[in-house]
């Protein structure tokens, strides 16, 4: 009952000031706390102790910590509601930040998805769905490398099932 | 973990759980056939009730006592087998049956009045609660039905081969405008016993359908009106339909889903659509 009440008076964490990354391939980003705090596990860190000057980072490396700082940074200020930045325009940006080759992309969901950024797992995510919706499964196959390993009983068991859906 | 070399197979599975999240069910079933894993991933119940709960509009208590009344093992199983009731057959109607071109909305041509039962909605109901409502945009006369209708689906497995599928039954459960400007609750073909109250040009008409009790509750402008109890029973294959029937030359109305109100009150009369045991 009282954890709520709790929470909202103890005093808000001090976000100022800078805090640098150190990526697993030893990359190093001086980022501002408050951009750097939009990952989760990293909030978490900074509240557990204010002294530390860095944090490592052994999940990722540093192109994919660059982009994750990069999506960080803009979210922080657009994001802001007197930024003036149009949610259309966010929108566009944010389809331009992940117009990445697929390798990139995949990385950048295990980044995401390490350091806790909701909403670019999300992006990410979506990203992915897209690019593999309007494909066959055959294509989807070939295209990634995947082995079907289902039996040909299972495949036409699903096909009946859903044979609706392809009329 | 080292950060080169992940492609899409080595995903987690929570992380191409989410992106499956994003698909609709025709790409989820199209994933399904990619290979066993994403066949076991897209095929899991968090994935699929959304849609059923979608379209049950009446959401359960209890999700899994929910599946096993309905004797389904999972929701995917339970999500194809509804929708596979969804589409009438435009040629293997009765020629008297018109369809809305999109399932919403229908209108009477200007220049010439029809009689016809207008299919509002390529989706039946053969179980569950559902909801729906009709705006009448156009009602000149005193002639419009606002109901439901009883129809057969068409059975997958006779497709092709069957070229006369019985099809919707003149079984009317309507609330109808009649000459006191009222809606009128009950069978077309029975004399009017209850009059409630009246709907008009731009009144929205709600239907709260329990295809399981077999009561349909009807609602004028969001105010509850009547029960109507014991509807036809349904026939193996046969669904109820919402449709109308709309006579005046440039009449028109819309049909809409909407967000299911909650049982109607004990209080509210109740008629019965057959006749009393």
């Amino acid at each position: 009952m009282a954890t709520p009440a709790a929470a909202a008076a103890a005093p808000a964490p001090q976000l100022e000031g800078d805090i640098k990354l150190v990526s697993e391939d030893a990359h190093e980003f001086v980022t501002p706390k408050n951009v750097a705090a939009q990952c989760k596990m990293i909030k978490t860190m900074l509240e557990v102790s204010e002294e530390q000057e860095f944090i490592n980072l052994p999940n990722v490396k540093g192109k994919e910590l660059e982009k994750v700082i990069e999506y960080c940074r803009y979210h922080v200020q657009a994001d802001k509601p007197d930024s003036g930045v149009s949610d259309n325009d966010k929108k566009t940006w944010d389809e331009n930040f992940v117009k990445v080759d697929k390798e990139t992309l995949f990385n950048l969901i295990m980044a995401a998805n390490y350091l806790d950024v909701k909403s670019l797992l999300d992006l990410t995510c979506a990203t992915v769905a897209n690019m593999l919706k309007n494909k066959t499964p055959e294509e989807i196959r070939r295209e990634f490398n995947i082995k079907n390993d289902l039996t040909p009983e299972e495949e036409e068991e699903i096909k009946r099932e859903s044979a609706w859906l392809y009329q | 973990m080292a950060s080169f070399g992940i492609t899409l197979e080595s995903l987690p599975d929570d992380i191409l759980l989410l992106v499956f999240s994003f698909l609709p069910p025709k790409g989820l079933v199209n994933f399904s056939l990619v290979c066993g894993r994403w066949n076991r991933l897209s095929s899991g119940d968090r994935m699929w009730f959304k849609f059923c709960a979608n379209f049950l509009t009446s959401k359960p208590d209890d999700p899994d006592e929910y599946l096993r009344r309905h004797h389904f093992d999972s929701y995917r199983r339970f999500f194809l087998s509804q929708a596979n009731c969804w589409d009438l057959s435009k040629s293997l109607c009765r020629p008297d049956t018109t369809f809305s071109d999109d399932n919403r909305t229908f209108a009477t041509s200007p220049d010439g009045a029809t009689g016809n039962t207008v299919v509002l909605a390529e989706r039946g109901f053969s179980e569950c609660t559902h909801y729906w409502e009709v705006v009448v945009h156009q009602m000149k006369t005193s002639d419009m039905l606002v109901g439901i209708t009883v129809g057969c689906k068409l059975v997958q497995q006779l497709r092709g081969s069957a070229t006369t599928i019985p099809w919707l039954a003149t079984k009317w459960v309507s609330a109808s405008y009649n000459q006191t400007g009222a809606i009128y609750c009950g069978p077309l073909n029975r004399s009017p016993s209850q009059y409630y109250a009246k709907f008009k040009t731009g009144s929205v008409l709600g239907f709260r359908l329990d295809a399981d009790r077999r009561e349909m509750a009807v609602y004028c402008d969001a105010v509850p009106q009547v029960v109507v109890t014991h509807l036809p029973a349904l026939n193996p294959g046969q669904l109820y339909y919402p449709a109308a029937s709309v006579y005046f030359p440039g009449d028109s109305l819309e049909m809409r889903m909407g967000d299911c109100p909650p049982p109607p009150p004990e209080s509210l009369s109740r008629i019965s659509y057959s006749p009393s045991p």
